[in-house]
């Protein structure tokens, strides 16, 4: 009765998840977090962390079997993770309820096959000796997940150690847990490949402590998985994971004695397991989930494998997940496609012409599409001249005959840097752009009036000369773009108030059409 | 009792949840004195010593600007919200590379009369951030 409860307990829990400030949904992409509380797939973790002060819950049905005594093991983890810092998560998965069905009739016996399936003892619940545990509270593992690699444009590449602890809460006496401290330490690396699909592989030890009188053994943890379509509200996800335990033989007391009388063999011989887990999540946009899949032991032999008394089993190696929670999602590579947005030139002009403009265009001059290189210097509206960053190209081009100006593009206060949110507004000129070899770019940087003069004509330059390095980086010819910078000289909005003042941090992007009919 | 305390635990869950989704309570940066009286999100304040806080509340932020970077914060005044203003919020890894004068150090502020006395900057850093808070004079030309 207990975990049925925990089910809608579960949902007014992942309900509250609304009320939390979610980041920009711009900026990121959907995510869950394993059943071991980081973000990840079902149980491969990616590379990625939750975003500062953003959290995730979680709680699955858990059904793996093993070869040891046929065991079923069912487990309820509870997860909750917070993102501390902008690379850092901590987490933690409580096995709110653990339930190990033993079918082998006696519960113990020596094994007749060289390995895997048999009578003995389970490296994780080598306490277990009862044909039913019923349901049990399980162990509670906590860790953190450190993110190696800072959130960068253009890069989706994540690396993160992930170090873990299991806390032995669980029933001993019932065999749900081992009573004893284990301990875990991956490597995790994780990238998204062209918007579609997240692949993600981890590697690691796992250390195990030994109840007194057992003899377990330590192992190497891998996995990996792959999430698609990455980005859209319903995932399938392919998980191969396992461990390649230190010792194939493990031991227990010599009278650990099951329930119905049957004595453990001496050492059980193990086979390393490999589990394939398949899955399909439902995720709202506000980060809700749901998700249902399968796992398989595929390690795991046959139940006449461990002697002629046994019969086979079909399906004895699969079983089934379910899952329901919250995950704001994390933050994802600029190569998102943006929507392009346009006004009309036609509109009242936003920026007022000023005689002190340096600019850096050339005019038109014929009737062709030939490419001169010209430096060009600029020069402060005070007489003194400025070094621009980067000479910019200077375009002989047709006369335009439509010309659109899209979309401010912002920086942050004294930056020229591109944001992965400003990349992704480039991402849809460079489709426009590519897809029209007549479009010609103009942009004109601006920054607000804190600072010299000449300091800010050169940041509206480097500004401007950011947009057309990313552009050009993607392919388009700098011959099509030409860039220039407006200093502080044309303030979009009032520069007394930081609230508007941050408004006049900013490219112009005007395209021109060069043939009629054409333009963004 | 094991069902209880199941329950038990679910709710503890629930209600750290609850208590983490609420607004973040204002966070104090310090206390600064602003030398010169100046204009605060286009409001008067004059100059005095005052307690500066942090709302945790951020203005709208337009396509291209990173996340979190200006926050709003308050001036207090013995206890009394006496301004608000939008502070620009840096990293300190981030002000390494950009900024041309000496940083204050760590968990403290400084002021400096920029441009030609146009603007006074409330410069403070606390715990690795550091937080701009640049005001236009009382009485400057806009």
């Amino acid at each position: 009765v207990p975990y049925v409860l925990l089910f809608p307990l579960s949902l007014s829990l992942v309900a509250t998840a609304t009320a939390q400030t979610p980041p920009d949904s711009q900026d990121t992409r959907p995510a869950t977090p394993t059943t071991s509380g980081d973000t990840g797939f079902w149980t491969v973790p990616t590379g990625e962390v939750l975003p500062l002060k953003q959290w995730s819950a979680s709680l699955s049905r858990l059904e793996a079997n093993g070869g040891q005594g046929f065991l079923n093991m069912s487990t309820f983890p509870l997860t909750f993770a917070v993102g501390l810092g902008h690379r850092t998560e901590v987490f933690g998965s409580w096995h709110t309820v653990t339930r190990l069905d033993r079918d082998s009739r006696p519960l113990f016996f020596p094994a007749s096959s060289a390995e895997g399936t048999g009578g003995g003892i389970d490296v994780d619940y080598p306490l277990t000796r009862t044909t039913f545990t019923g349901s049990k509270r399980g162990d509670l593992w906590l860790g953190a997940k450190l993110a190696l690699l800072p959130a960068r444009a253009n890069r989706s590449l994540a690396l993160a150690v992930r170090p873990m602890v299991k806390l032995p809460v669980g029933d001993k006496d019932a065999g749900t847990s081992s009573g004893k401290a284990d301990f875990s330490t991956d490597v995790v690396v994780s990238t998204e490949a062209a918007r579609f699909l997240e692949l993600s592989g981890y590697g690691g030890m796992q250390l195990r402590g030994n109840p007194d009188g057992f003899a377990l053994t330590h192992g190497i943890r891998w996995g990996v998985g792959a999430g698609l379509p990455s980005r859209l509200p319903l995932r399938m996800t392919v998980e191969v994971y396992g461990e390649r335990y230190l010792d194939q033989s493990i031991t227990a007391p010599t009278d650990f004695t099951a329930t119905d009388g049957s004595l453990a063999p001496a050492s059980t011989r193990l086979a390393s397991p490999v589990y394939l887990n398949l899955g399909a999540t439902l995720q709202l946009p506000g980060g809700f989930f749901v998700g249902v899949g399968g796992n398989w032991n595929l390690t795991m032999a046959s139940r006449n494998d461990a002697g002629p008394a046994f019969n086979k089993h079909t399906f004895d190696a699969g079983d089934y997940l379910i899952r329901i929670g919250f995950h704001p999602g994390v933050r994802r590579a600029a190569t998102s496609t943006a929507t392009l947005t346009a006004a009309p030139a036609a509109l009242p002009a936003p920026m007022p012409a000023s005689p002190a403009i340096v600019a850096a265009t050339v005019p038109p001059v014929a009737q062709s599409s030939a490419v001169v290189p010209a430096p060009v210097p600029v020069a402060a509206n005070d007489g003194n001249p400025v070094a621009a960053p980067a000479p910019p190209i200077a375009v002989v081009m047709a006369p335009a005959v439509r010309a659109d100006v899209l979309e401010d593009l912002y920086f942050d206060f004294d930056r020229s840097t591109l944001t992965p949110d400003a990349i992704r507004v480039l991402d849809g000129i460079a489709a426009a752009m590519r897809a029209d070899p007549t479009l010609q770019l103009t942009i004109a940087g601006s920054t607000d009036d804190i600072g010299t003069t000449a300091y800010n004509v050169a940041l509206g330059q480097r500004r401007a000369a950011a947009v057309q390095a990313d552009l050009t980086a993607r392919g388009l010819p700098a011959a099509r773009i030409t860039i220039s910078s407006l200093g502080e000289t044309a303030p979009r909005h009032a520069n007394v108030r930081e609230e508007t003042r941050m408004m006049n941090r900013r490219v112009r992007l005007t395209m021109k059409a060069t043939r009629p009919g054409v333009g963004p | 009792v094991k069902r209880t305390l199941i329950l038990a635990i679910a709710l503890v869950a629930l209600s750290s949840n609850l208590s983490l989704a609420q607004a973040p309570a204002p966070t104090t940066l310090g206390r600064v004195r602003v030398s010169r009286a100046v204009l605060a999100d286009g409001q008067p304040l004059g100059a005095a010593a005052y307690e500066v806080r942090l709302t945790g509340a951020e203005p709208a932020r337009a396509a291209g600007m990173s996340l979190h970077a200006e926050q709003w914060v308050e001036f207090l005044s013995q206890g009394v919200v006496v301004g608000r203003e939008v502070a620009t919020v840096i990293s300190d890894r981030d002000m390494r590379a950009i900024a041309e004068s000496p940083r204050p150090a760590s968990n403290s502020s400084r002021t400096d009369l920029l441009k030609g006395g146009d603007y006074l900057r409330v410069w403070i850093s606390r715990n690795g951030t550091h937080y701009l808070i640049n005001m236009p004079l009382a009485g400057r030309r806009s």
